[in-house]
């Protein structure tokens, strides 16, 4: 008499595991992940820092961006068709989130003085600047998403809604509404 | 301030607010797929997926070894002798009697026998042959049937009713010739 015995779940993990795992196919195939990593982490941490302006926090989004791309995707990035347009709006994304985070910690927690600026960003941005930023803070989220994508990334109003999945209308409002508010705020200095 | 030059002032802003940020600022984080064959490799560990694969057999052999124990102990501490009978009960009329061979006669007391009332198993059958004379005496009472069986066997001195058959028989075989059976003169 013959027993078979059936081979344990541990065992079968580890197969699996040892056969097909993401670690296997980062080793043997050409990593498409890292090359767009090097390529674009530099200009989506811009991009973050254009948002939260905080340099830690936009390295904190882009390292998550990247992370989550990998563990959804793996390596080869052959399911996503425009791996750049999904980078930029899953930083968007993850930019909206700390700031909500961050305004419903502010209502929490005791008024923190602002922190100085480094001596770098005073060298490189001007008084004007300066002011222009600082108003771009007291935009909500979505107004800011807005600007930044059509002014610094040159981005259209077809592509900024494509991006933010919100309605051309939506994006023509919502810049319009940022422009007025940021017009009176420049203006009244 | 019109149009054009609020663009060019939040153009101009979020450019130098942007070129503020280089490379040099960045903390040297290792690529995605690197930080994550890191962090398994941290987390599993080679050693331990190879610990993790050999230990398969584990819950097997603990099965088995379980099952022996088990085995083991029921062979050593399984009573050897048989188990005790339970205590005999008085039979019930209707029920027949069973012998039991190993019950020596002498032990059981033996009951009168009555015609109405049957006599135990145990003391019916085989004991009747050892039975005592004093005990037979009231053979005259038994039916018929079992009168013969137990004559047999029955000691000279407790055969007094078969005597007293046997001298009327001669009586009457002497009533019917008329000769020998006169008692002699002393």
């Amino acid at each position: 008499m013959i027993f078979v015995l059936p081979m344990p779940t541990s065992l079968l993990r580890w197969w699996r595991g040892a056969s097909a795992s993401p670690v296997a196919a980062a080793v043997s195939a050409a990593p498409a992940i890292d090359e767009l990593y090097r390529e674009r982490r530099l200009p989506l941490v811009r991009l973050a820092v254009l948002m939260v302006d905080d340099l830690p926090t936009a390295e904190d989004i882009v390292q998550d961006v990247f992370t989550r791309l990998y563990r959804r995707h793996g390596t080869a990035l052959t399911a996503v068709a425009d791996p750049n347009a999904y980078l930029v709006s899953s930083v968007m994304n993850a930019a909206r989130s700390a700031l909500r985070r961050r305004r419903i910690a502010r209502a929490y927690l005791p008024p923190r003085p602002d922190p100085a600026p480094a001596a770098e960003d005073e060298a490189l941005l001007g008084t004007g600047d300066r002011e222009v930023i600082r108003a771009l803070g007291r935009l909500t989220a979505r107004q800011r998403q807005v600007i930044v994508l059509r002014y610094w990334s040159g981005l259209s109003e077809q592509e900024i809604a494509g991006t933010l999945r919100i309605t051309t209308g939506t994006v023509k409002s919502t810049a319009h509404r940022a422009l007025t508010l940021l017009r009176a705020q420049l203006g009244e200095r | 301030m019109t149009e054009t030059d609020l663009e060019r002032r939040l153009r101009g802003a979020l450019s130098a607010r942007a070129t503020a940020v280089t490379s040099h600022h960045l903390r040297p984080d290792p690529a995605p797929s690197q930080a994550a064959a890191s962090r398994t490799a941290a987390s599993r560990g080679t050693p331990g997926l190879r610990r993790s694969a050999g230990r398969w057999w584990l819950p097997l052999t603990a099965g088995l070894a379980a099952a022996a124990v088990s085995i083991t102990a029921f062979a050593v501490l399984r009573p050897t002798e048989p188990a005790p009978a339970p205590p005999a009960s008085p039979a019930s009329p209707t029920q027949p009697a069973v012998p039991s061979p190993t019950v020596p006669p002498s032990e059981t007391p033996a009951p009168i026998p009555t015609a109405s009332i049957p006599a135990p198993a145990e003391t019916v059958g085989p004991s009747d042959n050892a039975r005592p004379a004093e005990t037979t005496a009231a053979g005259s009472a038994r039916p018929a049937g079992t009168i013969g069986p137990t004559d047999n066997a029955r000691p000279a001195e407790t055969a007094g009713p078969t005597n007293d058959i046997h001298e009327d028989k001669a009586e009457t075989e002497a009533a019917t010739t008329g000769t020998a059976a006169e008692p002699t003169p002393g």
